[in-house]
């Protein structure tokens, strides 16, 4: 018997497990008879480890000791994940533990389930990451494979994913489709080409950082705003889930009701919310979706026209106006023949039996969905690899010495689609060494190739030897200029929110962060005319900015900045004055 | 009408008219060159200034900045002195030329820099109020 691989839709809200047995795949369902378990994991105050079920049930009573949408963690950078619903550490650690420790709880259970269900140990696995998931988040996923004691032998493209299960039943056909996935916090879309057997993929586009979650975010901040919401903080974890009950039931009624019970201990809101709200609230991060479709079918050359299909996987889809939007771009009635939150799953099965012999019949081709290339001069990125080639493949560069003697050049390595290298994600920096020559006469030949799992490999090729070894990227260092991490930050506030209350607390924030050491640095200098009264009330302004920041309430923290600017306002005037006075006085004097 | 306001204009037509050829582009004065160099960082300070003063959220954290924007402003006239000073020497220059004496070509590479620099230094004082 062909040894056993699983595959595994590690996502953003739920996760599966599935097989290939006997020629079929099928998804294994734990001790309740569910195929698919919720990514949650609590760390209980008595102690004890919950995944699944049993971790999103605690959310209710302890919600500040379950992790939920860990995914949107994975690989990221300090700075440029933004209102996560529990505290984050410095390294993006969350409850004490990296992401990836708290995903491989996940992949644990799962594995878990699938030992329980086959009667023996499994020890290697599929998993799939959204396609549009960049190198450092597809090794985080490894990582956390290995971490649960699996054997990560293919990272797989969720889109590929579900156009495999999708394409399973058609293998004579030749046929162009469209994977429309959106999940709980990823979207991507995949065009492919399927021609007996061969699943070629043309195109992908996505946005990692867009899901489900954005909308229920955007839902929690808009019933709030009104009625007497404004005490209550529409990050709560407990509020954000009623949100998305809400979302979900609007899928199939009219209107629901939005209801956060004894909030305080004693008080109750509630709000009657319509289906035309939540439509209106969804449609800027349904645009986007838009955008990338007709982004990734310009890419693939494909007019909708030419398409056999439009596949929508992912639980998002269930909501009627994405259905709607879908249609509308692609002049066609989407395909909903997938199980919306299966699907994923069952396409990684199958890659994995493809593997390990237990299905055949089937070659897949997928494609990088990142330009990979290396800083030139004047901070340009040099595309080696377009976004879009299909995988593996690989290119090579030749570096040369500028100056005499020089002995190693440092060498950035950028993935994106941006002009500027520093508009593009950084890979990593390696070092190319030369041999000691007049400039312009040491060579080194570099090779790029990314495997079958996207990920990159960089060898370089002395040319004197022939001899090639595998330099090491070397990981950005977390200290990221505090310019590239403001730019980060203020990007995402740009582009990770649509939302009123949330983009007032980030803007109160940061205006609080000015201030407060501003006005630190005035007090302590003490002198500057500010007088007993007035100092008094920055004072007293200022202990109400930092109970709001502690609190973490939009509205509050507004005001409260709004009064400390106005209080230190006369400081500030004076200051001007005085520098301008200053600055005549120099003048005079020379 | 208008280029002829700039001296660089003036030289230009001037130039066209007495059908004097001469390379547009080329070396320029070097102590010019060193000039320039000096200019460079000093218009980069301007903008990473600019950039703060336009981040700043309050009062308070614009006022923290004013006695650099004032030291900055002092610094940007006092190089606009100095190349009202080139610019003037240059014209200066001109009486010798019709004399037929010198490089007008030269002097007219000369002044379209010394003129750019103005423009870009005219543009940072600006920027600064
Ligand atoms: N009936 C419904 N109406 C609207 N939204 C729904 C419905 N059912 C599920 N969802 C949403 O679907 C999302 C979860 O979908 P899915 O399980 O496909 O995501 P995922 O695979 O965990 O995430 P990702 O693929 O982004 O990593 C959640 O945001 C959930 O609120
Ligand atoms: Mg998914």
């Amino acid at each position: 018997m062909a040894e056993t691989i699983v595959g595994i839709d590690l996502g953003t809200t739920n996760s599966a497990i599935g097989v290939v047995d006997s020629g079929f795949p099928i998804l294994l369902a734990n001790e309740d008879g569910r195929r698919v378990i919720p990514s949650a994991v609590a760390y209980g105050r008595d102690g004890e480890l919950r995944v699944g079920e049993a971790a999103r049930r605690l959310r209710a009573l302890q919600p500040d000791r379950v992790v939920t949408s860990v995914k949107r963690l994975m690989g990221r950078r300090p700075g440029e994940v933004d209102d996560y619903p529990l505290p984050l550490g410095d390294d993006l650690s969350v409850l004490g533990r990296s992401p990836e420790e708290v995903s491989a709880e996940i992949l644990r259970e799962l594995r878990r389930i699938a030992e329980w269900r086959l009667g023996h140990a499994v020890e290697k696995a599929v998993i799939t990451v959204p396609a549009y998931f960049h190198e450092a988040q597809r090794a985080a996923t490894k990582r956390a494979g290995e971490l649960a004691g699996l054997e990560v032998v293919r990272i797989l493209n969720e889109p590929t994913a579900a156009a495999l299960a999708y394409g399973l039943d058609r293998l004579d056909e030749r046929s162009r489709v469209a994977v429309y996935d959106f999940g709980g916090g990823t979207f991507d879309l995949s065009v492919l080409e399927l021609a007996e057997g061969v699943f070629q993929v043309l195109a992908t586009r996505g946005d990692t950082a867009l899901g489900g979650d954005d909308i229920d975010r955007a839902l929690a901040a808009w019933c709030l705003a009104r009625d007497g919401g404004a005490g209550i903080d529409p990050g709560d974890p407990r509020v954000l889930e009623e949100a998305e009950r809400v979302k979900r039931v609007l899928s199939a009624e009219e209107s629901a009701t939005f209801r956060v019970p004894f909030y305080d201990g004693s008080r109750s809101f509630e709000r009657e919310v319509r289906r035309a709200d939540l439509e209106r609230l969804a449609a800027p991060v349904i645009e986007r979706t838009i955008r990338c479709c007709r982004q990734a079918m310009s890419d693939a050359g494909v007019a909708p026209a030419e398409l056999d299909a439009v596949v929508l996987v992912g639980g998002s889809t269930r909501i009627p106006a994405v259905r709607v939007a879908v249609a509308a771009c692609f002049g066609r009635e989407p395909d909903v023949s997938q199980h919306p939150d299966e699907a994923v799953a069952l396409g990684a099965a199958i890659q994995a039996g493809v593997m390990s012999g237990a299905m055949s019949r089937l070659v897949l081709l997928d494609v990088t969905p990142l330009s990979l290339g290396v800083e030139t001069f004047g901070g340009l990125m040099n595309v080696l690899i377009p976004r879009n080639s299909t995988i593996p493949c690989k290119a090579g560069e030749m570096f040369t010495n500028a100056a005499d003697g020089q002995r190693g050049m440092r060498i950035r390595v950028l993935q994106g689609e941006r002009e500027m290298a520093r508009d593009n994600w950084e890979l990593g920096k390696f070092e190319v060494g030369f041999e000691p020559a007049p400039k312009g006469k040491a060579r080194v030949g570099v090779q790029f190739r990314i495997d079958e799992n996207g990920m990159l490999e960089v060898l370089a090729r002395d040319t004197a030897t022939g001899r090639d070894s595998v330099l090491e990227i070397r990981e950005v260092a977390v200290a990221v200029d505090d310019e590239a991490v403001e730019a980060m930050v203020s990007e995402s506030v740009e582009h990770a929110f649509e939302d009123m209350a949330e983009r007032v607390f980030t803007e109160a924030k940061l205006k609080a962060e000015e201030l407060l050491p501003a006005v630190a640095a005035v007090l302590e200098e003490g002198g500057g005319g500010v007088a007993a009264d007035e100092r008094e009330e920055i004072e007293a302004a200022v202990d109400a900015v930092e109970a709001a920041l502690a609190a973490g309430e939009a509205n509050r923290l507004k005001s409260a900045v709004q009064v400390l600017d106005q209080a230190t306002e006369g400081v500030a005037a004076r200051m001007v004055e005085r520098a301008m006075e200053q600055a005549l006085a120099r003048k005079l004097e020379g | 009408m208008r280029r002829l306001v700039s001296p660089a204009g003036r030289l230009q037509a001037w130039m066209a008219a007495r059908g004097v050829a001469g390379d547009p582009r080329g070396a320029i004065e070097g102590r010019l060159m060193e000039l320039f160099l000096e200019l460079g960082p000093v218009l980069q300070r301007a903008d990473d200034l600019r950039r703060q003063r336009e981040a700043a959220r309050s009062a308070l954290g614009r006022a923290l900045l004013e006695p650099r924007a004032q030291e900055m402003r002092d610094e940007l006239e006092a190089w606009q002195e100095r190349l009202d000073g080139e610019v003037a020497a240059h014209t200066a220059g001109f009486a010798a030329l019709e004399r037929g004496e010198g490089d007008p070509a030269r002097v007219l590479r000369d002044l379209r820099f010394l003129e750019k620099w103005q423009g870009e230094l005219r543009a940072r004082f600006a920027q600064l109020w």
